[in-house]
């Protein structure tokens, strides 16, 4: 009703703009010539652009990002698939209390999985360390992954894999030949989730790192708290522009 | 008799001394014994309130090169027994023999059996000619053995065009062919098919019938078929077995059980039947006369001992009925007349009884018709009536 008509049009295009809006604010943020996040008065400058790629600040962060988002999405995704196919091969009688309890990490609130977090890597010694931060990420993701997963398995035929054991292929085999490859747009999406997810992870990561292993979100954080150094709307311009373009080459995909 | 029963072990020794000898090939062998299930039982959630018993005490012989049918309503079992025999499901007590061999604990790649799924279950990811050979790939054929096992079969099917082709861009005829190829590529000794042509058009599932029929003869492999459709059954089978809630009613071939079904169950569900109640008003050598309430006495043939006043149920098909007028016996009146393009149906009563008799094309080429509200004598074709205990 609302979508041919014009006031639709206009409500979704001002509701769009209203999202939008202080994304597009931050821009010229960035091209300010002070050393303080303020609008530029006349002088423009890519000074911030530049700080970006500070090998022992932003760079760095930027490295232990992506570095701790590919291992821990990769481990998370493999371990939602061994979860969610073997809750599917098996179906346990136990199956939904199993699955509820992989998805407790969504229902906690961050805090309180941040201080248990931080109470077993200090146990272990692996506070502040990139295998701890892994640690941690993958426990907080792997629930996103197992929705993703334990969706596509729900739209797989039985009888795929009965077909496979029946042609001679052993569980294992019918795992790798069959059951994944049928799943493999589900796979991709909780790998893609989880790597998101933990790209943009703050609220452990505030409490189980911080001094030698610095992520982006947090680097970010420390900056508007401490700094307001406007590097902060530089690399938020940047991110930006990397999602915008993601979506535009899916659009052009389909 | 007395000896063979005291006998430990109560099976045919000669069943087993066939089978499985090396240099033989006992899938062609027109006497062995293919498949064999005995005192089989499963129960669902044995123990817990939800128990279900899906079969019950089956004993079944199924021989080499066999089409060999499980016939009965959805919820009879037949899936559940076939299930068992690919693996896909553990039998609860008894045992289940594939060429002699006990598979009753082998999971179901470890058994010589392929099956073709009610859904083909192709998989949706390879081509046709990948789906084919995954069983021969499988069973480590060397690479040149399965390429050409596959053209092979591609030509069985009539699919060689459709090779590289993936499933969903297949309809569901040419995706049955492929299911077919793809079951019998690795030359199994037993192929199962659960009610493969159900989700076919009418005219597609007859053709198939006749396609099926002659691949089993071709490959001389045991087919074991399940379906719900009897029409099917008769058409197809070497022979039938019926079942019903879990208990098999009758195994038989295709006109023993049409002809001479031997429980009330199997009268009703292969084709259609007047089932009449009568009871016992004397036996004399093997025939019986039978008083049947409203009509009348009729005489038919016994082969089990009834007694004087038994109650009993006549089965008559509908197409043995002779109707008649002008002889003096009209006792049924005509309720209604449906065309059926190949055949008139009568329904009528008889007393307290309502019968359906069937005639073909009815009114035409001398025979007489007869209109709603026609007061008719009946008469049975000899031999048509079926005496029935249960």
């Amino acid at each position: 009703m609302f979508g041919k008509s014009r006031l639709g049009g206009f409500l979704a295009g001002a509701s769009g703009l209203f999202l939008l809006l202080p994304l597009v604010a931050v821009i010229p943020f960035s091209f300010t010539a002070k050393r303080f996040l303020s609008m530029p008065d006349g002088e423009y400058s890519l000074r911030h652009y530049v700080a970006i790629f500070d090998p022992d600040t932003w760079l760095a962060s930027i490295g232990t990002s992506t570095l701790v988002a590919l291992l821990s999405s990769v481990i998370a995704t493999a371990l939602a698939a061994a979860f969610g196919i073997g809750i599917w091969l098996r179906r346990p009688a136990s199956g939904r209390f199993l699955i509820g309890l992989v998805l407790l990490p969504i229902i906690v609130p961050p805090v309180t999985s941040a201080v248990a977090l931080y109470f077993l890597l200090a146990q272990i010694g692996l506070l502040d360390t990139v295998p701890g931060l892994v640690l941690s990420h993958v426990v907080m993701i792997v629930p996103f992954a197992v929705i993703a997963i334990l969706g596509a398995l729900s739209r797989l035929d039985r009888n795929l894999e009965l077909a496979a054991r029946n042609l001679g292929a052993s569980q294992m085999q019918s795992i790798i030949m069959v059951i994944l490859p049928n799943i493999r747009f589900g796979l991709f999406a909780a790998w893609f989730v989880s790597l998101v997810m933990s790209w943009e992870e703050s609220s452990v990561t505030l409490f189980v790192s911080g001094v030698n292993v610095i992520t982006l979100p947090k680097r970010i954080w420390d900056n508007l708290r401490l700094d307001l150094d406007p590097a902060v709307a530089a690399i938020s311009v940047i991110m930006i522009l990397a999602t915008t373009l993601v979506i535009l080459l899916r659009k052009s995909e389909t | 008799m007395q000896r063979a029963i005291k006998h430990p072990d109560p099976r045919p020794r000669a069943e087993s001394n066939i089978v499985p000898m090396a240099g033989s090939d006992p899938v062609r062998h027109p006497n062995s014994v293919a498949a064999e299930v005995r005192n089989l039982r499963k129960t669902y959630n044995a123990g817990t309130p939800h128990a279900h018993e899906a079969l019950k005490d089956v004993d079944l012989s199924i021989r080499a090169n066999e089409f060999f049918t499980l016939l009965g309503p959805s919820g009879c079992g037949k899936t559940t027994l076939l299930r068992i025999l690919g693996g896909f499901e553990m039998l609860t007590s008894g045992t289940c023999r594939i060429f002699g061999e006990d598979v009753s604990r082998l999971p179901p790649e470890a058994r010589p059996v392929n099956t073709v799924f009610q859904q083909y279950a192709l998989f949706p990811h390879m081509t046709v000619r990948r789906n084919i050979a995954f069983g021969l790939e499988m069973l480590g054929k060397p690479r040149a053995e399965v390429e050409s096992t596959v053209e092979r079969m591609l030509d069985l099917v009539h699919m060689t065009d459709y090779a590289d082709r993936r499933p969903d861009t297949m309809s569901g005829g040419q995706r049955q062919r492929v299911a077919l190829a793809r079951a019998l590529a690795p030359q199994p000794k037993l192929l199962l098919l659960d009610e493969p042509l159900s989700a076919l058009d009418l005219k597609l599932r007859q053709k198939m019938r006749l396609e099926l029929k002659s691949l089993q003869r071709e490959t001389g492999i045991t087919f074991i078929f399940v379906t719900h459709d009897q029409e099917e059954a008769l058409a197809m089978s070497d022979r039938v077995a019926v079942i019903s809630n879990g208990h098999l009613q009758q195994v038989g071939t295709p006109e023993d059980i049409y002809e001479q079904p031997q429980s009330r169950f199997v009268a009703d569900f292969i084709g259609e039947s007047n089932l009449i109640e009568a009871k016992v008003a004397g036996v004399t050598g093997g025939e019986a006369s039978l008083d049947i309430e409203g009509f009348g006495k009729v005489h038919a043939p016994v082969a089990e001992r009834v007694e004087d006043g038994q109650k009993v149920w006549l089965s008559i098909r509908p197409e043995r009925l002779v109707l008649g007028s002008g002889d003096g016996q009209e006792r049924a009146k005509v309720t209604d007349r449906t065309y059926l393009g190949n055949a008139v149906e009568y329904h009528l009563h008889v007393g307290e009884h309502a019968l359906t008799a069937r005639s073909p094309r009815g009114g035409l080429r001398g025979r007489q018709d007869f209109a709603p509200g026609d007061v008719v004598s009946v008469g049975f074709e000899p031999g048509s009536i079926k005496v029935l205990l249960s």
